[in-house]
């Protein structure tokens, strides 16, 4: 009886023993995937509605030509981006990167270029004649020590000011194809005096009064000053960051009371049905009326922020391909198939913005599109701090909290001091 | 609580005597080999990480990209970093003030609810039920809920509008009733100037506003309401475990309700609230999907708490040895909550 026990315990024993090391073998990576000739993992972060639907309008290209490659979506939602940049940094930490991925030009992308996690895509852009599609600007944003990294496939343009026609009509107040800051404080007026808010904002996503500083910003300094500020060459105690976050502070006083607890989204949504007569967004904003039912040119129009025609501030999405894969041949194919005229016009079909090639034709795009598309072919292209384009995310960061920050005080020294901070940190 | 230390000492006494018998030493191999794999997890992903969080926070700039431990020149140069920023300072007043008050409201309000549901005869169990509900959501839910009911234009306003208070409130003070909530800016009570004035080097190190953000309330609100239930239940539990002859003993020596409360049912209590206390300041002081969903960071980090510091300083800016160090501090300021109970409890095992 005894020995049964004994036995009956030491097989107990083995069974939990081999139990914890089971789990552990579960807990190690799986790793070293490069190899398989038949699967593409691509990770993005488009899981809005209409940027799902666009993904899967490349991904349906792809698979149309490419059989036997099974690809697969590995996209992760949530916090603008910032949930799958998390999942992003754990896996390249691990070992585990995916093969293609989705990033922003200019310094996100240089931030994994400069360690080494990029495949150098410089000798695809010369077989497929690539450099002479695209503006020099958006090249120079690809590039990190004179190696291409990246494929563009969407560009939204963030220095917009939308106005509702339906609203302007009520109040008498006229745009024209531009809009001076004067014309703009007009506006503002009126819509005060007709009891309607003259305009909306939604800054509980905080990127919405990043990209109207920015906007100010580029207002006061220019095409190159704007350049020079975040290149490090101009301070950021300039007097014109101090106005135009005096500009700034004029478009958040005469925004919605409830603008800190709106999203972005609601704020377009509020603008579409005639709740504010001015909407200063990024052109996210677009899908979001055509969504409400809003039609383009008769419910709504837009201008460029006052001041800042001739620029386009961008925040772009681009393809990267992983260094670290083996056998990159299915990688180069997706981003070739990404990359023609067809797919990035039938991706931007859906999600409402404009191919970055400039050798697409526009003229299926809706009456906004084709606005855009023929301003991009001249305009001075510019990289958002906003979005982590012109410097690193430690400055991004900081010019978010700055703002935070500034928006509770209203203190410009202040602001400009932790900017400075931020710069020479 | 006395029981159960006895109890416990009795099985330790009859376990010392056993040991040395064949039957007990199989008995230890399959204890050890039943603790081993959780020993295993617990060591490698609670305290493996929490060592390598701790060398993260002294580091120069690793980042996952490049995996560079290498260390700052000095020890605590991150953390004299971490401390001087003004978005730092303000989520740990926030989280402090937040995790008091949240302590204050729950276990009031949950005592008062497990008294009077422990004296209601007719269908108590109903009641115990409804008021422990909130607690089975979760606080993203939560949170998306009470967001709107404090949004200025949507919620609570709009109420206050209809039952006819901003109309009696503008008609005494000639001002409009507007409160704004979750986005109000206003820290109220600053004591800045009088510390300034105690500690003159204070007021340069002292960026943030050390008084209570208004915007704050609500979110204690919110969490009140999830967390007072759960006090309730444990109070419950508590009140049920007070013998019914003290509680009659009392009664016939003529103590009224208040008196009876006072020095029977709440001296008798104490340990309860001790451990309501740990246990819901140990979730308070660790919030972060609440603040999230509700608020994020709030108007002037208002409402911004270590938790969401975190968040933005690893994934968003790819400061990983500010965010690692700023996770060490969450750490102590928990442990301060935490350990100084587990050692007392300890201790009372061992007499």
């Amino acid at each position: 009886m005894r020995t049964k026990n004994t036995a009956r315990r030491r097989l107990a024993a083995i069974v939990a023993g081999g139990v914890s090391l089971a789990l552990l073998a579960a807990c190690a990576p799986t790793g070293g995937d490069g190899g398989d000739s038949s699967k593409l993992e691509v990770f993005s972060y488009l899981t809005s509605g209409s940027e799902a639907d666009a993904l899967n309008a490349v991904f349906d290209e792809f698979r149309s030509q490419y059989p036997d490659v099974s690809v697969e979506n590995g996209a992760v939602s949530g916090g603008g981006g910032s949930n799958a940049a998390q999942v992003l940094q754990s896996r390249i930490a691990g070992n585990d990167a995916p093969d293609v991925w989705q990033a922003h030009p200019g310094a996100n992308l240089a931030t994994y270029a400069n360690e080494g996690l990029l495949k150098d895509l410089t000798p695809l852009f010369e077989e497929e004649g690539w450099k002479d599609v695209y503006p020099k600007d958006v090249i120079d944003s690809l590039t990190v020590d004179g190696k291409i990294y990246g494929v563009p496939f969407g560009i939204n343009q963030m220095n917009v000011v939308w106005w509702n026609k339906n609203v302007a009509a009520k109040l008498g107040v006229e745009v024209g194809d531009t809009l001076s800051w004067d014309d703009f404080q007009k506006g503002v007026a009126a819509a005060k005096a007709g009891g309607v808010d003259p305009i909306c904002l939604g800054d509980k996503d905080p990127f919405t009064t990043g990209e109207i500083v920015e906007s100010a910003i580029i207002s006061h300094l220019g095409a190159d000053g704007w350049r020079e500020l975040t290149s490090g060459k101009l301070s950021w105690d300039d007097d014109a960051v101090v106005d135009a976050l005096k500009d700034y502070q004029y478009i958040v006083d005469n925004a919605n009371s409830d603008h800190t607890a709106l999203t972005w989204d609601q704020s377009a949504g509020r603008f579409a049905d005639g709740g504010c007569l001015f909407l200063p967004l990024v052109d996210s904003a677009y899908g979001e009326f055509l969504k409400a039912g809003a039609k383009d040119g008769t419910d709504f129009g837009w201008v460029y922020y006052p001041g800042t025609e001739g620029n386009i501030l961008n925040v772009s999405d681009v393809w990267v391909i992983s260094s670290a894969l083996k056998d990159t041949t299915n990688a180069e194919d997706f981003v070739k198939v990404a990359g023609s005229t067809e797919v990035q016009l039938a991706y931007q079909k859906i999600k409402g913005q404009i191919p970055p090639r400039l050798d697409a034709d526009v003229s299926s795009l809706g009456a906004y599109q084709q606005q855009f598309a023929e301003a991009y072919k001249s305009a001075q292209i510019l990289q958002s701090l906003t979005f982590g384009q012109s410097n690193p995310p430690a400055m991004q960061q900081a010019f978010y909290d700055a703002i935070t920050q500034f928006n509770a005080s209203g203190d410009t020294s202040q602001f400009t001091a932790s900017m400075v901070a931020a710069a020479n940190g | 609580m006395a029981d159960t230390a006895t109890s416990l000492g009795v099985r330790r006494s009859s376990i010392r005597r056993a040991s040395g018998s064949r039957l007990h030493r199989g008995r230890r191999t399959l204890a050890a080999a039943l603790f081993a794999p959780t020993l295993l997890v617990v060591g490698i992903f609670v305290y493996g990480f929490i060592a390598f969080t701790l060398r993260v926070s002294v580091s120069k700039d690793y980042n996952p990209l490049n995996r560079d431990l290498t260390a700052t020149p000095g020890l605590l140069d991150n953390y004299a970093e971490l401390m001087a920023t003004p978005r730092f300072q303000a989520s740990l007043r926030n989280i402090i003030i937040f995790t008091i008050a949240v302590l204050v409201v729950s276990v009031v309000v949950g005592m008062v609810l497990a008294l009077i549901v422990d004296k209601t005869v007719r269908a108590s169990g109903l009641f115990r039920s409804i008021y422990l509900l909130p607690y089975a959501l979760s606080f993203i839910v939560t949170g998306v809920v009470w967001r709107w009911i404090f949004t200025p234009e949507t919620g609570i306003n709009l109420l206050l509008q209809a039952s006819g208070v901003s109309g009696l409130y503008q008609s005494v003070t000639g001002e409009p009733l507007k409160p704004g909530w979750i986005t109000d800016p206003t820290v109220a009570g600053s004591v800045n100037d009088l510390i300034a004035a105690v500690f003159p080097g204070a007021a340069d190190f002292l960026q943030a506003q050390l008084g209570i953000p208004l915007a704050l309330i609500p979110v204690v609100v919110a969490a009140s309401w999830q967390l007072s239930g759960f006090a309730m239940a444990m109070f419950l539990a508590g009140l049920g475990g007070i013998p019914e002859e003290i509680k009659e003993a009392s009664r016939v020596d003529g103590a009224g309700a208040w008196r009876g409360f006072w020095n029977i049912t709440f001296p008798l209590l104490r340990p309860t609230i001790v451990i309501a206390l740990v246990l819901l300041g140990h979730v308070a002081l660790k919030s972060f999907d609440l603040f999230y969903a509700m608020v994020g960071s709030g108007p002037g980090f208002a409402t911004d708490i270590p938790g969401i510091f975190v968040y933005d300083q690893m994934f968003r800016a790819l400061n990983y040895n500010i965010g690692a160090a700023a996770s060490i501090v969450m750490l102590v300021l928990v442990s301060v909550v935490v350990v100084p109970y587990l050692a007392r409890t300890y201790a009372r095992e061992d007499a």
